[in-house]
């Protein structure tokens, strides 16, 4: 039966490999679109910082003309007074502001500009800046120093293992839904082309007359189909790691040091065996979605809504510390997204480990078995 | 020899049931062509994928040289080469890729699969595109693979089901050709359409089916002289009509 079941499996492959397009959606895709995102949003972030830099502000100050304000503001951004409607901001002082008296200061200035919005950082920096000019010469008068008053220094100590920290718990965020995600949709293109797309040419016919036991069949097809979308989530894995490599690629948007964080071997294996078990799983339920749908479309209209169902998730569990709940490591998906997130950390239990690849391939293989005996059944054959 | 005795099937859905053959007999021997006529509907393809063991009957028996198609379904597989007209090879495999693959999924070693390949492409003038991607290949050539995909076992029997559908005037004429080669060296072809001129060319006997049932069968000219009309389509419209009984 493996025999026949890897004879379907090399000709799916090859297929697939020669199929151009298919090919660029399927691999090169996930491997270029983190990257590209990456450099396009640290680009267009880098490009509103450089110009809210070097952008010079019109700014109305109201009620102080201490002159020690506006020197700390020069040291902050490029700017001009002007006393008419055409500011960029109003920095409103209380009136009868003397400095060194208590008061609330009123930044007005429109939001809806990603650079009034870096801009508006950068004046109340200013401000917090005069705040301790003005506290400075008040403690002066009595030879103080600002630092007299500072008598408690805050050390944080982080518990966590190395590889939990910053860089790793991103990683543990991020590439456990990209991964699952890439690993599903992987499995959709292929699962349905490779059965319901089979039935539309006409082609299973064909297959089905010869020697071959349907059983075979069911495994090849299985089996090419997790190799695809595995794949299609390793493409994803290799992507992220070549955004996060990237001159400027995490460093806009994500904390540095995720290139830092190394796996043990363990952890590595670990992933491995969670991805092709989960990988298993999405194959089988696509081909048997597959070989129940008439065609392509009745097929994609069914797997859409699962579809919707793995993002949804994938998003639930990013911000989601791994589960200590045993009972969510038998749910498909979930227990992979756990597994994922624990060993991006370093932090695996095994007995977690043991029960998502259990549940994981005895669900693959149930489906397995849907698929095979589907295909020993007439209905295999509807295509009205 | 296939012999189809008293074969009826039905289709049940959640609402309704659909009648698909009812109780149909008919045989078609070695060395000739048989012909299934009818409208889309009529039954024609119930009864050919039930031959070729893709449906069970739900009664009746129906035997491919001898072997039930029910008990026997594997036996069967290895005796007939089944070529249906909504069959469109795609992709990027080549014709060669695509027959070393069924030739190896029907048990074959590869010599046989290579002499076999070699028949085959030299019987229908395939030779010089064996190692194109078939998605580049015309529907004519393409045909011809299919064809070549449905006679790699060597089949005794060939059961082809509309498969001039969609094609065009050069793909039929290579189709017709090749039904009436497998004709004259002794294979029993079994052949449905809903193409009365193509019945008439190729066919030596001939049933006509309507809404399941088999209404009648025989060698054309003697149809023509039982139901005393002039040719195939007013036979063909008679029957359907209830003009003639």
């Amino acid at each position: 039966m493996l025999n026949d079941a890897f004879i379907i499996f090399k000709k799916e492959l090859r297929n697939l490999l020669k199929d151009r397009r298919t090919l660029f959606s399927t691999f090169i895709l996930p491997l270029v679109m983190l990257p590209i995102i990456f450099i396009g949003m640290g680009a267009v972030v880098k490009s509103i910082e450089d110009s809210a830099r070097e952008t010079t502000y019109k700014i109305e100050i109201v009620d102080n003309k201490d002159n020690l304000f506006k020197e700390s503001l020069s040291e902050y951004l490029l700017w001009e007074e002007v006393d008419d409607q055409v500011s960029d901001f109003k920095i409103i002082f209380p009136p009868k502001y003397a400095p060194g008296s208590s008061a609330n200061v009123i930044i007005s200035y429109d939001s809806s500009s990603r650079k009034n919005q870096l801009a508006v950082n950068m004046v109340s920096q200013a401000l917090t800046s005069y705040e301790l000019e003005i506290a400075q010469n008040v403690l002066s008068l009595y030879n103080l120093t600002y630092q007299d008053l500072h008598t408690i220094n805050i050390v944080l100590s982080d518990t966590a293992q190395e590889a939990a920290q910053a860089g790793g718990s991103i990683l543990a965020m991020l590439m456990p839904y990209f991964m699952v995600i890439f690993l599903f949709s992987g499995s959709m293109n292929a699962g349905l082309d490779t059965t319901s797309g089979e039935k539309e040419r006409g082609s299973l016919a064909v297959l089905l007359v010869n020697q071959v036991s349907r059983s075979s069949i069911a495994w090849g097809k299985i089996i090419y189909v997790s190799v695809v979308s595995l794949f299609s989530a390793i493409a994803t894995f290799i992507g992220l790691l070549i955004a996060i490599g990237l001159p400027g690629g995490s460093d806009s948007l994500l904390a540095g040091g995720l290139l830092e964080v190394g796996f043990d071997p363990i952890s590595l294996l670990i992933i491995i065996l969670a991805l092709i078990s989960s990988a298993l799983v999405s194959a089988a339920l696509i081909t048997v979605i597959g070989c129940l749908a008439k065609s392509v479309k009745e097929g994609s209209s069914y797997v859409m809504p699962l579809y919707m169902v793995v993002v949804i998730i994938g998003v639930t569990t990013m911000y989601m510390d791994p589960s200590k709940n045993t009972l969510l490591f038998v749910v498909p998906i979930v227990n992979t997204i756990f597994v994922l997130k624990e060993s991006f950390m370093g932090m695996y239990a095994i007995s977690h480990v043991v029960l998502t690849l259990t549940s994981n391939l005895i669900l693959a293989v149930l489906q397995a078995m849907a698929v095979s005996k589907l295909f020993n059944s007439e209905r295999i054959l509807q295509t009205v | 020899m296939i012999v189809v005795e008293n074969l009826t099937k039905t289709f049940h859905s959640r609402t309704s049931s659909n009648r698909a053959v009812n109780n149909v007999s008919f045989t078609a021997r070695d060395g000739e062509v048989f012909g299934l006529l009818g409208a889309n509907g009529a039954g024609k393809t119930t009864t050919l994928l039930t031959i070729a063991t893709l449906l069970q009957p739900d009664s009746g028996k129906v035997t491919v040289d001898g072997l039930d198609v029910v008990t026997d379904s594997r036996a069967v597989r290895n005796k007939i080469g089944f070529l249906t007209g909504e069959m469109r090879l795609t992709g990027q495999l080549t014709a060669r890729e695509l027959l070393i693959y069924f030739g190896q999924l029907d048990h074959m070693d590869n010599d046989y699969i290579n002499k076999r390949m070699k028949e085959l492409s030299n019987d229908l003038e395939l030779t010089a595109h064996l190692d194109v991607p078939i998605a580049k290949l015309s529907s004519g050539l393409t045909q011809k693979v299919s064809i070549a995909v449905a006679l790699l076992n060597e089949p005794h029997i060939i059961i082809f089901d509309e498969p001039t559908t969609n094609l065009d005037v050069m793909a039929t004429k290579i189709v017709s050709d090749f039904i009436r080669d497998a004709k004259d060296n002794g294979k029993c072809v079994l052949l449905s359409t809903h193409v009365l001129s193509d019945a008439q060319r190729l066919c030596d006997r001939i049933g006509i089916m309507y809404e399941g049932h088999l209404l009648c069968e025989g060698p054309l000219d003697e149809l023509l002289e039982q139901y005393k009309v002039k040719d195939l389509e007013q036979l063909f419209f008679s029957l359907v009509s209830g003009d003639v009984k």
